[in-house]
């Protein structure tokens, strides 16, 4: 039911399948079956309001998280939850490591390790993880620094850079693994508001050139623009999902209209 | 730059301080130093020893003992927290002792044991020391590595996750350096804590330092010259530390 078709998803596969997955920490159930199907290419904006599970859900795709029951494809591997059932097949743990470095993750708060200079934040899982050498992984990173904007910072520690710059270098780090998809964790929700412009445009760029992201964001005019399907969850169950001028112009849902009118007055009826 | 202009009333106390430097080297007694200073550096030699090795093989210990109590599963963690609550809160004079005159005195009795290659070590004083000290200074730097683990923020820990990174690289790469990194100023003052819990040693026969003034005082009927030379040299000791912390420090402040 989720496998509506956008303007850039190719490919008959999903690269990532969300098929109800369930997530519960404790007593509370915080995700309530959720099923997602990501194409190659294609970029999803999950929207919500806070505690809806949208970064529940995608710490469960880079497995952050461990969903409470479900089943997720992600890249060609199926892993059933609960890991540890009667019959089920636990995935090995360097696997899932592997697994893990191709879904590459940007946080809200950066997360740069802040004893390293940000050449060497870039540098360090290139090395540590995909085994290559200083040397490679130094002319990889300083190229990604050009690329989001940082080369003249590349020694520079994190705690010297702007919430923006931080958010960029991230971005860089992430993309130094070669992600096949990236996932982006309301990736403006710490910044100024006159740093958010300098990411945003980062990451547009990135899904002008055709990447497979998903981003947790409230951004919805940037939601609007970039993403080819906009996923709008509610108290953990998807409540309305499709094209963004589909899903922002919806009047079927009660909810969403709430949301949209109450926290972000974008729509045109709002003013 | 510091400026190195002096005001009135640090020359005023400079001289005072001089005049009884000069009234001490005049007045009081230091003929005895040229015939001890063998022994003093031989006592100084363990002190030193004592103090490097012991802090290095406590803080290999803390490691574990701070991360089990950090993050380890619920056991590990209770024991580690057995152990350093059962260190902190006892005296290390009693630790010392119950290593030296209890385990000391159960070895004998084991069969072979008297025969064998060890045994020569197993009679040293110094063995119990170096154990004692260690043990203990094991106890409160794990409760410090604790505090220093828990505090690493941790995004930064799920970050090296999400990349894929293996749960021990992440320790030797990230979470192990952060920490260390923000105990550094408290390990300067555990330091010299421990420099200053070495004199307990003699009391179990090993001859550091604190032993050899000790045994100059009985054998010239001299009271203070040497309990104040003994001061200057634990003061010169305690300051080298804190130098060297600080040289660490600012050639790395990230």
């Amino acid at each position: 039911m989720s496998s509506a078709p956008s303007k850039r998803g190719s490919g008959v596969t999903p690269v990532i399948e969300v098929n109800d997955v369930h997530k519960s920490f404790g007593q509370d159930e915080v995700l309530k079956g959720v099923s997602i199907m990501a194409y190659r290419g294609e970029v999803i904006a999950l929207i919500g309001s806070s505690g809806s599970g949208k970064s529940t859900m995608l710490r469960c795709i880079n497995l952050l998280e461990t969903p409470t029951r479900g089943t997720l494809r992600l890249l060609d591997q199926e892993i059933v939850f609960p890991q540890h059932g009667a019959q089920r097949q636990p995935i090995d743990r360097k696997k899932l490591r592997r697994l893990r470095a191709r879904l590459a993750m940007v946080f809200q708060n950066f997360n740069l390790w802040p004893h390293m200079t940000l050449e060497a934040n870039i540098m360090e899982a290139p090395i540590q993880v995909l085994r290559k050498s200083r040397a490679e992984a130094r002319d990889e990173a300083q190229a990604w620094l050009s690329r989001v904007g940082l080369y003249a910072h590349r020694h520079a520690y994190p705690d010297t850079l702007s919430g923006g710059q931080q958010q960029r270098g991230a971005i860089a780090r992430a993309l130094a693994m070669s992600p096949e998809v990236l996932l982006f964790d309301e990736p403006t929700s710490a910044l100024d508001p006159e740093l958010v412009g300098e990411v945003l445009e980062v990451i547009r760029n990135l899904a002008d050139e055709g990447r497979t992201m998903i981003i947790v964001t409230h951004e919805m005019k940037f939601a609007a623009e970039v993403a080819d399907r906009v996923i709008f969850l509610n108290q953990g169950v998807i409540e309305a999902e499709g094209y963004p001028e589909a899903v922002f112009g919806a009047t079927t849902s009660d909810r969403l209209r709430q949301f949209m009118g109450s926290a972000y007055p974008l729509n045109g009826e709002q003013q | 730059m510091p400026s190195f202009h002096l005001p009135p009333h640090r020359i005023v106390l400079l001289l005072i301080g001089l005049v009884i430097i000069g009234l001490m080297a005049i007045n009081m007694r230091w003929d005895w130093i040229p015939a001890y200073r063998a022994d003093i550096l031989a006592g100084l030699r363990l002190t030193l020893v004592l103090l490097v090795t012991t802090s290095v093989a406590g803080f290999l210990l803390a490691v574990p003992l701070g991360l089990a109590q950090a993050a380890g599963p619920r056991p590990l963690a209770w024991l580690a927290r057995g152990y350093c609550t059962l260190i902190r809160g006892t005296p290390l004079l009693l630790q010392l002792w119950l290593l030296y005159y209890g385990l000391g005195s159960l070895f004998p009795y084991l069969p072979g044991l008297r025969d064998s290659w060890l045994w020569p070590y197993l009679s040293e004083p110094w063995l119990y020391a170096f154990l004692a000290l260690t043990l203990s200074f094991a106890g409160y730097e794990g409760e410090i590595m604790r505090g220093a683990f828990a505090r690493v923020p941790k995004g930064e820990l799920e970050a090296a996750r999400s990349l894929g990174m293996h749960p021990l690289t992440t320790l030797r790469r990230i979470w192990l350096p952060r920490a260390v990194r923000r105990v550094l100023p408290t390990l300067n003052g555990e330091l010299i804590i421990q420099l200053k819990a070495t004199p307990l040693v003699a009391t179990i026969a090993a001859v550091d330092m604190y032993a050899v003034f000790g045994r100059i005082r009985q054998e010239t009927y001299i009271v203070y010259e040497p309990l104040l030379l003994m001061a200057l040299l634990y003061l010169v000791l305690a300051g080298l530390i804190t130098l060297a912390f600080h040289a660490v420090e600012s050639r790395r402040s990230h």
